[in-house]
């Protein structure tokens, strides 16, 4: 993950920004039909909610070895799920997954998403991260626009949900996607103030 | 937190050139370095923020100059769908526009999509019209579906089926059929869809035609799966790597658990694991409309999600009512849950087999699953309910005539018989009515001779009463005249015997009078018992006799009350007399004079 310096040249910094911004907003799109990578990312997500990647982020990284946690994960889920019809010995190399930087592409990822969900959250609860500059109007309403978003809802039916105007369903969320690409900024180091 | 003010602000500076924008934002904010780096975030964030209706994407010069992008009907993860109008031919049309263009993937994805559904040729299946990729954005150019509405007065646009709520389940039996028809049309051009579901179904507004839109998960003869790339999630044996595509909330099992990458709709083995699949996926959409679910939801209790229930050996829950509470009707059931069988080799060889099961349940004939004859003889009498309700008479009337002749005639005769016999009974009761008439006419006359007579004893014994008194008083005076008293004790003596007598008398006649009654009464009694059928009419003249009777044992209670009263009276008399006479001989006046 890159880190702001002082002498960050523009172009950088705007390589940085469009990273954000496209992470964010692809991390926000609903996905109807799933590929296989969807179900492998629904798997990685698991995983990381199951603290595997909290309790591996302490090691060096030369001793986390990601994707032999994440395949063993996946089998024992496999395994498991198996359990409720017929049972099936799970060879090691049943599993195939992507390298290691495509997987921890993966789990940047879920953790993304993860992230996203739980500010949307926030924001429904009418809770605005005080580390923001920039006012947000309706922080409540914005939140709810966002979680139909992701949830699929088109803008029309999310003015409808809300019994607001089409416009200001797109307002909220344009509004609600820039609050969460400059918090993600703020993560990364950008305008924290530090 | 900076107010309002900063909010215009940042709107001024977003009509600025981006390049001009760090520059503006260093004037307006010259102090706080970290208020500027998250404006420029936020300002970069809005210019590329999502697609909103309003304001659509471009698709390059020339494609711009031809199509006009006036609505966003649908927006999904790698394309959103845009209602626009095509200036070249003059119609309206659905473009869907891919987001991203440098990826292959992506065109990939463009090409065999646009390539599977212009193959099929169906009216239950948006046409594709033309397609685009290169410069600009890829997509791809769709019959729009849409109808004029009459009372709006203007053109509207189709919905997806998700959307739209089934008038019953006949309703949904005609739009599943509708599908299973499409989905055989592009089967029959070897393009197997793999992602069937209400959202893929779009519903023309008025005459509410189903149509299966979306081949973006599709398969076909030009375009195998192995086109799509995909990551590798299991292996299975000889079979090599598989992979999971589709809507996990809608997959048929064998797809949620993986197919081979090398899956070629040429050949006729892949062609019906392929054709399982869409099976599936039309009895999913079935399940759905009818319920108001998709047949496999996370299971939260088990933390399991969508996808791995499917892939489980799950089975989804059994239809029983519809969203509404309605009863699924047991023929349409057995359908679903062959078309969603969980072993591929049970389903339906066909979605064209489907449709006509379909087609079977709705004009009310036998699918292939109604054995019963029972049921099969029930649907035809509903199919054909005048040329049932014939047969159904000319049964009878072949009966009638044919089997039934010979009894009708008996059964006349008997009639006959019994009418007769009714009428003489009729007689008879008219008969019995005139005589019991005469009787209670009769009982009337002597019940007015009994009241005669008690009225007279009436009388007699208020005289009777007054002679006593007057004996007493008498009784008073003969106490004071011993001579005198004798005689008129005497006197009132024989009065008193003739009194007595008549009294008796009159007890006779009462007694006579009193067995004659209960002598019609029993009569009647047993008149009336042996003609039950007419006691209502004769009940209350029998209820009359009885009040009248009532009334004459309440006077022959008085009666004898006074008979009583007379023989206390006679009886004290006599006692009287007896001492009056003790007190007249001559040995005892002599010692009552001494005394």
């Amino acid at each position: 993950m890159a880190q702001p310096t002082e002498d960050m040249s523009d172009s950088e910094m705007a390589a940085q920004f469009e990273r954000i911004i496209r992470r964010v907003k692809s991390s926000m799109k609903y996905r109807g039909s799933y590929s296989t990578r969807d179900i492998l990312g629904s798997l990685v997500a698991r995983w990381l909610h199951s603290g595997e990647w909290d309790r591996l982020k302490l090691l060096p990284p030369q001793e986390r070895h990601i994707g032999e946690s994440v395949r063993r994960f996946i089998l024992d889920r496999i395994d498991q799920l198996r359990r409720h019809g017929e049972r099936h010995e799970l060879p090691d190399d049943l599993l195939a997954l992507p390298d290691e930087a495509a997987l921890i592409e993966m789990i940047e990822f879920a953790e993304l998403r993860a992230w996203i969900a739980a500010r949307i959250g926030e924001l429904e609860a009418g809770h605005v991260d005080p580390r923001l500059k920039i006012p947000l109007v309706n922080a409540q309403e914005t939140g709810r626009a966002l979680r139909l978003h992701i949830n699929g809802r088109t803008q029309r039916e999310i003015a409808s949900e809300l019994g607001i105007s089409l416009g200001g369903a797109n307002k909220r969320i344009v509004e609600g996607t820039n609050y969460l690409v400059v918090l993600q900024g703020i993560e990364e180091g950008l305008g924290s103030g530090a | 937190m900076i107010g309002a003010p900063l909010r215009i602000q940042l709107a001024r500076i977003a009509q600025l050139p981006a390049s001009e924008w760090e520059r503006s934002l260093a004037q307006e904010f010259p102090d706080d370095a970290s208020l500027r780096m998250q404006a420029l975030l936020w300002l970069h964030a809005e210019k590329a923020g999502p697609e909103l209706e309003g304001s659509p994407p471009s698709l390059g010069e020339a494609a711009d100059e031809r199509y006009e992008l006036a609505l966003l009907i649908d927006a999904g993860a790698t394309a959103s769908v845009w209602q626009a109008f095509d200036r070249r031919l003059g119609r309206s049309v659905a473009i869907k526009v891919f987001r991203d263009h440098s990826e292959s993937e992506a065109i990939d994805q463009v090409l065999a999509e646009a390539r599977a559904a212009s193959d099929v040729v169906s009216e239950h299946v948006v046409r594709v019209l033309d397609v685009q990729y290169g410069a600009g954005r890829p997509y791809i150019v769709m019959e729009l579906v849409s109808e004029y509405d009459p009372d709006k007065g203007d053109v509207v646009l189709g919905r997806d089926a998700s959307s739209f709520r089934p008038r019953g389940v006949d309703e949904v039996a005609r739009w599943v059929m509708h599908v299973a028809r499409g989905v055989h049309e592009a089967h029959l051009r070897n393009v197997f869809h793999r992602d069937l579901k209400p959202k893929n179904v779009l519903l023309t507004p008025n005459s509410r035609r189903a149509r299966v839109t979306d081949f973006g998960l599709a398969v076909s003869g030009t375009s195998a799966d192995a086109t799509h790339p995909a990551i590798t999630l299991l292996k299975r044996g000889p079979a090599g790597p598989v992979s999971v595509r589709g809507t996990p909330e809608y997959m048929a099992p064998e797809q949620a658990r993986g197919l081979p990458l090398t899956l070629d709709a040429r050949s006729a083995a892949d062609r019906a694991t392929l054709v399982a699949i869409d099976v599936w996926g039309i009895g999913a959409i079935a399940y759905e409309l009818l319920t108001g679910a998709p047949p496999w939801l996370p299971r939260r209790a088990d933390d399991l999600s969508a996808w791995e229930v499917a892939a489980s050996s799950a089975r989804p829950e059994p239809l029983q009512r519809t969203r509404d509470g309605e009863r699924i009707p047991p023929r349409l059931r057995r359908v679903i849950e062959k078309a969603m069988a969980i072993d591929p080799g049970a389903r339906y060889a066909s979605a064209a087999a489907v449709g006509n099961e379909l087609s079977a349940f709705l004009a009310r004939r036998p699918t292939t699953l109604d054995h019963s004859h029972a049921l099969r003889i029930g649907l035809w009498t509903r199919r054909n309910p005048q040329l049932a309700l014939t047969v159904l008479v000319a049964l009878a009337l072949i009966g009638l005539v044919g089997g039934l002749a010979g009894v009708t005639r008996a059964r006349v005769l008997r009639l006959r018989g019994e009418r007769d016999a009714l009428d003489r009974e009729v007689a008879a009761q008219k008969i019995e009515q005139t005589r019991l008439s005469a009787a209670v006419t009769r009982s009337r006359d002597e019940l007015d001779d009994t009241r005669t007579k008690l009225a007279h004893e009436r009388q007699n014994l208020t005289s009777l009463e007054k002679s006593i008194a007057d004996e007493r008083s008498s009784y008073q005076v003969l106490f004071e005249a011993k001579e005198q008293a004798l005689r008129t004790a005497n006197a009132t003596t024989r009065h008193m015997l003739e009194q007595l007598d008549a009294a008796h008398r009159a007890q006779r006649i009462a007694q006579r009078a009193r067995a004659a009654l209960e002598q019609t009464v029993a009569e009647l009694q047993r008149e009336l018992d042996k003609h039950e059928k007419d006691r209502e009419r004769v009940r209350r003249e029998r209820d009359t006799v009885r009040a009248e009777r009532d009334a004459i044992r309440k006077e022959r209670d008085a009666a004898a009350s006074a008979r009583e009263l007379a023989e206390k009276q006679l009886g004290a008399a006599q006692a009287e007399l007896d001492r009056v006479r003790r007190l007249a001989e001559p040995g005892n006046a002599s010692r009552a004079s001494r005394k």
